[in-house]
């Protein structure tokens, strides 16, 4: 089998010892360090479920901090299915022995198939039981993106493989762990790492009632309301199809609904966000994401129809309407 | 006695991939490539509002994150009798090919050279590049306690030993990184945000250009045409260099297919056009020759395979004889390999420069293409003349000219057939009563890491390992050298037509 024996991975540490100059005594010691016992930076282990590995990309596009230092000056990255160096047993192994050596920060990515638990495998076993076990010893636990954090995409109508966010799935496991929520499909680079650095520095952020933080997703970080073309809204300036300018109401938008500060934020070096793209909120970082069958992204929603009313003029009065 | 040697995760590749390889006497005899996730897409889609199925299509892969989308536009654009204006067309191919340059800078830095390069060298750095000399305090530090991971531990195995090669790989990993941070620049300029860019939609985009997001699009550009010509095309020139016996490991089926990419205008003419190599002979694609089958897939159905039009299968977890959720599509019952060598082979007399850099290094232009350098490098310069296309396509882009064109739901199918970075992309849609009635997906790893079909052929990727030597059962470091030159992409390959009710 792949799996390398101790001494073999001593004799590995010894010879890397050797090759950057400092004496082959050195090989244990990073040993140690390598299966988790001695103490470095906060390790972290990331895990895949059922996901597409979009949060993952999303990190890497992160500017400041970039992916690297994030490696190298924030977190000790025990193992990352897209890009640890270490595969087959020796990533089980790697996976094995962080959760063994407890005190580090579970982030899980993607949803947990509690129907058909054969729909996510990892090294030969459900991915289920890992990420159940791998909560256990974690002293932070993070879902990132919304397939994690409440089930997402493969959780849609039907929900063919019965698939839930973590949060779920450890409730009806009877563990009672908190699971920090970072949504977004995918989730903000810099929404992870800010949740990140303050679980590290002060601990779990104030949460809102889906247990994401406030800082990103609180009552003031409406879209809507932060919008730019909020004003569009209250001038009853609308698109009527895409391209056109104007508030995206009329085309579907979530903005009214949904609660991230993507409006304030922007992504990928601030360039852009959907709705200044001209594309209306989909509503990605809901919990409900993506919605029923009977819910199209582009058209208006029921419960919304008051919200604007034509040719009042008055888009405070008709907006508390 | 044969060995089975598992690698499972297989890592650094998008997605969950279990690899088995019976190893007898150094070489590999049968392999079996399983794909171990699935999430059921197709069913999620039928009953919604065609657009929808857009958005969440777009959500099949994170590393792939705009070709799903624009499959799926080009899908309901063929369905509902509309096309998006030139603009709207050019924009698109802007996103798209600055999602081609990341995906192949992704794959060759982070995912596919640490199979060669020993980071560790980094460590006798002696130069005054500050993140380089970050990165050496790092790992000097990390080996005397705090641990390198991710990139310790490995297998072990014939690493670079040149100490300059090395600390350049190391280099460029790290500006490989600030390279695909600027194609997503790109992609967001026009796209909305990346990953899934939000602007493509049916008809075309939903962004309007104005001369500060051409201004920005086309210096980001630049220093990502800079990073390709100055590292990446030189370092798997240089790497094909140091491993010249993987020009003749990972063979492959060697017929290639490719359904072509970039529109170019209403004619349908893409910039890169659909093609196959097949049995030898170079000709042209056939859509009526692919059928999928399920002989060895965790479904119920045809185990022949039928056409994706008729794909009506169910998910059976406990079947007998099945080890993927991947299916096996074929083509006239051919496996078939897709990807940058399919498109850079079958297009090779319009642009020789693959062969022109196989030649160089002084390898058999005929043979030596279907290997895992062939790949790599086919990748790499393929990334060049996407750039190069990229430069030309952004003073194509009008002001003030309409970018979308309005769409009305109509009854009808459509296909959305396009290459993604990784290879030959088809998407499938149906719609009925203004909703979805049928959605189907055959991407391109399905193409690749398809398992057994019911000939007995077995896939692309398993083919290719058959025969590869494996020098040690407990370090298969060759074993994920070849799998990796084909770009898995897992999460875009599995995937369930119709669930039971």
């Amino acid at each position: 089998m792949q799996k390398v024996t101790r001494r073999e991975f001593l004799r590995e540490c010894g010879r890397i010892a050797a090759a950057i100059g400092v004496s082959p005594l050195f090989g244990p010691t990073i040993a140690s360090a390598l299966e988790g016992v001695a103490a470095g930076d906060p390790p972290v282990l990331w895990l895949q479920g059922q996901a597409c590995s979009g949060c993952s990309i999303s990190l890497s596009y992160s500017s400041h901090p970039s992916l690297s230092s994030v490696i190298a000056d924030i977190v000790s990255l025990r193992f990352h299915p897209t890009f640890s160096v270490a595969q087959g047993g020796a990533a089980t192994d790697q996976i094995a022995n962080t959760v063994k050596s407890g005190e580090y920060v579970l982030v899980a990515e993607g949803a947990v198939p509690v129907g058909v638990p054969s729909a996510c495998e990892v090294g030969e076993r459900d991915y289920a039981g890992l990420v159940r076990e791998a909560t256990l010893g974690a002293k932070f636990v993070m879902a990132i993106g919304t397939c994690a954090s409440f089930g997402g995409i493969p959780a849609a109508d039907p929900n063919p493989t019965g698939a839930l966010g973590l949060g779920d799935f450890l409730k009806r496991e009877g563990i009672s762990k908190r699971v920090v929520n970072v949504p977004g499909c995918p989730a903000h680079y810099e929404w992870f790492i800010s949740t990140l650095s303050h679980l590290l520095l002060f601990g779990i952020p104030d949460l809102d009632e889906h247990d994401r933080p406030l800082m990103f997703f609180g009552p003031d970080k409406k879209v809507h309301e932060n919008c730019e073309r909020f004003q569009h809204f209250v001038q009853d300036a609308y698109a009527q199809d895409f391209s056109e300018g104007g508030c995206l109401f009329r085309l579907g938008c979530r903005g009214p609904i949904t609660y991230a500060d993507c409006p304030t934020r922007h992504w990928n070096g601030n360039v852009n966000w959907c709705v200044k793209s001209g594309s209306p909120c989909i509503g990605c970082s809901r919990p409900d994401f993506p919605g029923g069958k009977d819910r199209p992204f582009y058209l208006v929603l029921e419960e919304l129809k008051n919200l604007a009313m034509e040719g009042s003029g008055d888009g405070h009065t008709k907006y508390k309407a | 006695m044969a060995e089975r040697v598992i690698i499972d995760p297989l890592t650094r590749i998008e997605g969950h991939l279990k690899v088995e390889v019976e190893v007898d006497g150094g070489r590999v005899g049968k392999a079996f490539c399983s794909g171990t996730m699935f999430r059921g897409f197709e069913v999620l889609l039928r009953g919604r509002h065609p657009f929808d199925s857009q958005r969440i299509v777009q959500r099949i892969c994170g590393v792939c994150h705009e070709v799903h989308g624009m499959a799926a536009a080009f899908a309901m654009e063929e369905a509902f009798g509309v096309a998006p204006p030139p603009n709207g067309r050019v924009i698109r191919n802007l996103i798209s090919g600055a999602s081609f340059l990341q995906s192949h800078i992704l794959h060759f830095y982070q995912l596919s050279v640490p199979d060669y390069a020993d980071f560790a060298a980094v460590a006798q750095y002696r130069g005054r590049d500050p993140d380089l000399r970050h990165i050496r305090d790092w790992v000097k530090e990390g080996m005397r306690g705090g641990g390198v991971a991710p990139f310790l531990p490995r297998y072990r195995g014939d690493y670079i030993e040149d100490e300059d090669t090395n600390i350049e790989l190391v280099h460029h990993y790290l500006r490989a990184l600030e390279a695909r941070r600027l194609c997503s620049e790109m992609i967001a300029i026009f796209g909305g945000k990346a990953p899934f860019s939000q602007s493509i939609v049916p008809g075309g985009i939903t962004e309007r250009p104005t001369i500060d997001k051409i201004t920005r699009f086309m210096f980001t550009l630049k220093s990502v045409r800079a990073f390709i010509d100055d590292a990446y095309v030189p370092d798997a020139m240089s790497l094909a260099g140091l491993y010249p016996q993987y020009f003749r490991v990972g063979r492959g089926p060697r017929n290639l297919m490719t359904y072509g990419a970039f529109p170019l205008g209403d004619s349908g003419r893409r910039w890169i056009s659909p093609g196959v190599y097949l049995n030898g002979a170079d000709g042209g694609l056939d859509f009526n020759l692919i059928a999928e089958g399920v002989r060895h897939s965790w479904y119920r159905g045809d185990p022949k395979g039928v056409s994706p039009r008729q794909g009506r299968t169910e998910p059976d977890a406990r079947k007998e004889g099945a080890y993927s959720w991947i299916k096996s599509p074929r083509y006239g019952g051919a496996v078939m390999e897709v990807g940058p060598l399919a498109r850079m082979f079958i297009h090779r007399r319009e642009d020789d420069r693959l062969i022109g850099a196989i030649r160089s290094l002084g390898q058999n232009p005929k043979e030596a293409p279907f290997s895992v350098m062939g790949r790599h490098l086919a990748r790499a310069l393929e990334a060049q003349k996407v750039a190069s296309a990229l430069e030309e396509w952004i003073s194509q882009v009008e002001l003030e000219k309409p970018v979308h064109t309005h769409v009305e739901v109509v009854d009808g199918e459509g296909v959305g057939a396009t290459d993604a970075p990784r290879g030959a992309l088809l998407h499938y849609h149906s719609v009925s009563g203004g909703k979805t009635s049928n959605y189907q997906v055959v991407s391109p790893t399905t193409w690749n890491l398809s398992p057994r079909d019911d000939r007995g052929q077995p896939g692309a990727v398993e083919q290719a390992l058959q025969e590869e030597r494996v020098e040690d059962p407990d370090n298969p470091i060759e074993v994920g050298r070849i799998v990796r030159s084909f770009d898995p992409c897992l999460a875009c390959s599995i995937h369930v037509i119709e669930a039971k009710a």
